[in-house]
This record gives C-alpha cells, sequence and structure tokens, in this order.
C-alpha cells in the first residue's frame, strides 16, 4: 500500500518534533530510515503508521486519507502492518507465547487454539525461535526480546512493516537470519520501513534512504544519488553506513591549499 | 491585578478544560464497556480484575465489616435504651451498614487497593511502550484495557458490598448474642422489618457509581503518564486521592436525593 505524507508535523506541547515533512513511499519498497539521535526517525515511523496522530498535515494509505478513515477502516490499516520497536515493547504479564498468539485471537476470534498455535509455531520455527514460549518477557534476554518483538509484527502477515533499529542487541547469527527475513519479505512485495544505520539493510535490502535531522526531512532518495551528494551534513549521517571518506579528502586539500604559512589568513 | 484575573481565569479554564476531557473520556469507557460482551475476545483481563479487586479483597471487607456491625450495635445497644429508644438499633443497623458505611468504606478499600493498582499497571504500560504496542497491532487499548478494568471493579464493588452487609450485620448478631440471648430468627426478622427495598436498591446503585469512578479514575491517570516511570507513583496517588473526593461527593449528592425522594 502507497503511504504519502503531506506536509506532517508532530508536536508535543510547544515542542515541534517532526517539521513539515512530505514523502511518497511506493508499495514495495524497501526504505532506510536514518538520522542522528534525536532527529524524529523513531517519531517519524509511528506517525507513518498511525500509532501518534500528527499535528498538522495529512497521511494518505493508498487513496485514503488518515483524517476521514472511520475507526474500523483505521484498524484495517493497522492490522495490515507490522511494528518492531526499539525497545521490543513486548506485553510484560503475558508470556511469549500469548504475546504472539493476542493478535491472532483478537482479529480472528473464529480462529481454532490449534490452528493459532501451529502458525505460531511455524514462524518461530521460520525465525530459529527456540526459546521456551511460556516464559515471560523479563525471562529473555534483550536480542531474544528484539527476535520476539520481530515474530509478533509478523505473526499478521502484514503487507507493510515498519523496524525501528531491528539488529540493535542481536547476535551474528539472529543478524543473518534477520536479513534472510527482509529478504524475503522483500521478495514478497512487502513495504519496508526500516530504522537504523545497518550497513548491511543498507547496501542489501533498502531501495531508499529516508535521512532525518533535527525533525526535518533532508533527503529522500536512492542509495546510488545520494552517496554522490555535495551536501555535507546529509554526507555526515551517511558516512555511519557508507565509507564516504572523499568528503574528508577535500576538505583536508581545501585547508591546505588556502594556507600562506599563516594559520589564520 | 491583572496578572493576577489573568492567571485565576486561566487556572478556570484549564479546570473546565480537563473536567470536560476527562467526562469524554468516561463516555467513550462507558461505550467500550456497553460493546463488550458483543465482541467474541478473551475475557482473560476482566476474569483477572474480579479475581484481583473482588476475591482477593474479602478478607479485609470480612474484618472490616465484622468490626463495624461489632461497633454499632455495642454503641447502640448501650445508648439507645437511655432515650428509650432501644428498638431503633435495627434501623440505625440499616442505615449506617447497609445505606451509607458499607457501601462507602468498601470503596475507600477498592480505591487504595484497586485504583492505585491499575493507575500503577496502566502507566508502566505507557513507559514501556506496550500501549502503542497494543495500537500498532491493531487493538483498541481502552476496549481491551480499560472496559474489562471498569466493569471488573463495578461488578466486585457491588458484590463486594453484598458480602459487607451480609458480615456487618452477622458481626452485630454476634455482638448482641455474647450480651443477650436473642434467637437468630429474632434478629434476622427484626432487620428485615426495619429494611426496606429502597434501602437495598440504593446501596447498590452506591455501589455501582462507586465502581464507575473508582475505575475511571485509576485508568484516567495510569494513562495520562507521559515519559518517564517517577510518573506512575504520582498519577496512582492523584488517582486515590480525587477518586475518594468524587466517592464523598456522589456519595453524599446520592444520599441527598434518598432523602428528598422518601
Amino acid at each position: 500500500m502507497r503511504i504519502v505524507l503531506d506536509h506532517v508535523s508532530y508536536s508535543s506541547g510547544n515542542t515541534v518534533l517532526i517539521d513539515d515533512v512530505s514523502c511518497e513511499l511506493e508499495e514495495g519498497v524497501a526504505v532506510l530510515v536514518m538520522g542522528p539521535s534525536g532527529s524524529g526517525k523513531t517519531l517519524l515511523m509511528k506517525v507513518m503508521a498511525s500509532i501518534l496522530p500528527p499535528s498538522s498535515g495529512e497521511i494518505r494509505y493508498g487513496e485514503k486519507a488518515l483524517s476521514t478513515m472511520s475507526d474500523r477502516e483505521l484498524q484495517k490499516i493497522r492490522t495490515g502492518q507490522g511494528f518492531v520497536f526499539q525497545d521490543a515493547a513486548l506485553w510484560q504479564n503475558l508470556t511469549v507465547y500469548q504475546n504472539l498468539a493476542l493478535p491472532l485471537e483478537y482479529h480472528y476470534p473464529r480462529r481454532g487454539a490449534a490452528q493459532i498455535r501451529s502458525h505460531i509455531l511455524a514462524l518461530c520455527r521460520k525465525m530459529d525461535f527456540q526459546e521456551d514460549l511460556s516464559h515471560r518477557p523479563t525471562l529473555l534476554s534483550a536480542g531474544e526480546r528484539k527476535v520476539a518483538s520481530i515474530l509478533r509484527a509478523l505473526v499478521l502477515d502484514p503487507h507493510t512493516v515498519y523496524m525501528d533499529e531491528p539488529s540493535a542487541g542481536l547476535d551474528s547469527a539472529s543478524s543473518a537470519y534477520l536479513l534472510d527475513i527482509l529478504k524475503d519479505l522483500k521478495r514478497k512485495g512487502k513495504t519496508l520501513i526500516i530504522g537504523g544505520h545497518d550497513s548491511q539493510i543498507a547496501s542489501m535490502i533498502a531501495d531508499r534512504i529516508l535521512v532525518m535531522d533535527e525533525g526535518r526531512l533532508v533527503a529522500y532518495d536512492t542509495v546510488q544519488n545520494l552517496v554522490r551528494t555535495d551536501n555535507r551534513r546529509i554526507r555526515a549521517i551517511l558516512s555511519d553506513v557508507f565509507d564516504l571518506s572523499s568528503t574528508y579528502d577535500a576538505d583536508i586539500l581545501d585547508i591546505l591549499g588556502s594556507s600562506d604559512g599563516d594559520p589564520f589568513a | 491585578m491583572t496578572a493576577i484575573v489573568e492567571r485565576l481565569g486561566q487556572g478556570v479554564f484549564d479546570r473546565a478544560r480537563n473536567f470536560a476531557y476527562a467526562m469524554g473520556f468516561f463516555l467513550l469507557v462507558l461505550k467500550e464497556s456497553f460493546f463488550y460482551f458483543r465482541t467474541k475476545q478473551s475475557r482473560r483481563v476482566l476474569t483477572f480484575q474480579i479475581l484481583f479487586t473482588g476475591i482477593e479483597a474479602l478478607p479485609v471487607i470480612t474484618i472490616l465489616s465484622l468490626g463495624l456491625g461489632a461497633i454499632i450495635i455495642i454503641q447502640g445497644v448501650s445508648l439507645l435504651p437511655q432515650f428509650g429508644q432501644g428498638q431503633l438499633v435495627y434501623v440505625i443497623l440499616i442505615t449506617v451498614i447497609t445505606r451509607e458505611l458499607g457501601p462507602i468504606l468498601t470503596a475507600f478499600i477498592i480505591a487504595a487497593r484497586s485504583g492505585t493498582a491499575i493507575a500503577t499497571e496502566l502507566g508502566n504500560m505507557v513507559v514501556n511502550h506496550e500501549i502503542e504496542a497494543y495500537i500498532a497491532n491493531g487493538i483498541d487499548p481502552i476496549g481491551y484495557l480499560a472496559a474489562p478494568r471498569f466493569i471488573g471493579v463495578t461488578v466486585s464493588l457491588i458484590l463486594l458490598n453484598v458480602y459487607f452487609n451480609i458480615f456487618g450485620l452477622l458481626g452485630s448478631f454476634v455482638v448482641t448474642s455474647l450480651v443477650t440471648t436473642i434467637d437468630f430468627k429474632d434478629y434476622f426478622f427484626n432487620l428485615m422489618n426495619a429494611m426496606s427495598v429502597a434501602d437495598i436498591i440504593f446501596s447498590f446503585l452506591k455501589s455501582a457509581v462507586s465502581g464507575m469512578i473508582i475505575s475511571t479514575v485509576a485508568i484516567y491517570y495510569g494513562l495520562k503518564v507521559e515519559q518517564a516511570s517517577t510518573e506512575v507513583p504520582v498519577m496512582a496517588i492523584k488517582s486515590v486521592g480525587q477518586g475518594f473526593i468524587l466517592l464523598i461527593l456522589a456519595n453524599a449528592f446520592l444520599t441527598v436525593m434518598f432523602y428528598l425522594g422518601t
């Protein structure tokens, strides 16, 4: 489903946290949302996913605007998407199994317990999640909680998947499985919106990169176009992920070339 | 002077706006509770709420009601005969236990127990982004979290009030039988004579209103937590304080209505 942001802003009190963002995400695209800490990446993803309402502007899912949707239509939008939170955000008073089962039980109440169980176990096998599903989230490691959160986001087979720093806290084996999952989701035509600075995701998965800085969208383009940009700020942000040493060399030449022995000249 | 008036006006305006918001929130919770049993969803949250609020409060309610019943009968039996009004002891028992103190004392206990628990639990869920996770998964937090708590606390309070009445009146009988030789049947007959249908209905009404107040205030303050875990105990305390004030006001209003109506 195409997602369009039209002059979207988000404020908390008098503080503008997302400022006039406009962009269009085509169906099936994989977008890496990048930016320094506090740039508004997570907030932007939550606003896009309709978890938080925008303070101004409009969001359109397909042809339908968020502000004109009924509760039922909005629920349908949310059911068609999965969201992996940065801190997993598993429901602490439920076991891992119940965390995965609740969305299924809520949206498909007529499905039997056996069918739901079978679906969950198949998903766990695919992600090689071998932890005891009867455990509460507090008994899991940070990496295991992240994997459980990814499983929960995928349990309803969404068409759009949001992942906020999905590889943070994962070991190399789990990261490899995550990449396989993302490749598989992309192959199936899912829209992927991934926040973070993972170089493997940037190089193997992302079609486009969306760069945020101080709440503003400063760039939204293909990877190939962005690595050739002259904008120093964008290059500095991208340098976390890509090797952009040419900017540094040019700066050195500039400094050396302008000097006539007087450092203050 | 202008600044003072301005600040006062702003304060009144803020309070009015907060009150309007709270009333809107109450109506939303009421609406979701009304439709709760029409959805085919798990009743897990409702079951646990009734278990925690109702069943687990029985020991403290038992002790309180037995003690209150005993105290009232001791005071009544020792004071009233001095004025030749010994027969009024049953009326006083019904008025105090069934109509007045029973509902409000039960409500105070539940506000302190369940009110703080609900506000704390929901507040922690906000801080841990669990509420956002419900929204992200298309699960309405008001329908899934608030409605069963609203229903559970209200139902539990009505049932606990009945329990309080039974044990309060039983406690008074136990004390009475220690000082006089009274048959239980006679005691029960005198009590039933002093009790009217209006007393019972009024007692249920007070319990139901109290349950709605306690649950709504606790849910409201729990979900009002914004970012830090340090806000959670602050909101829990506010929910109890605000709950107590509203309970007293509501019970006083209903008592006045009762006396105006009879």
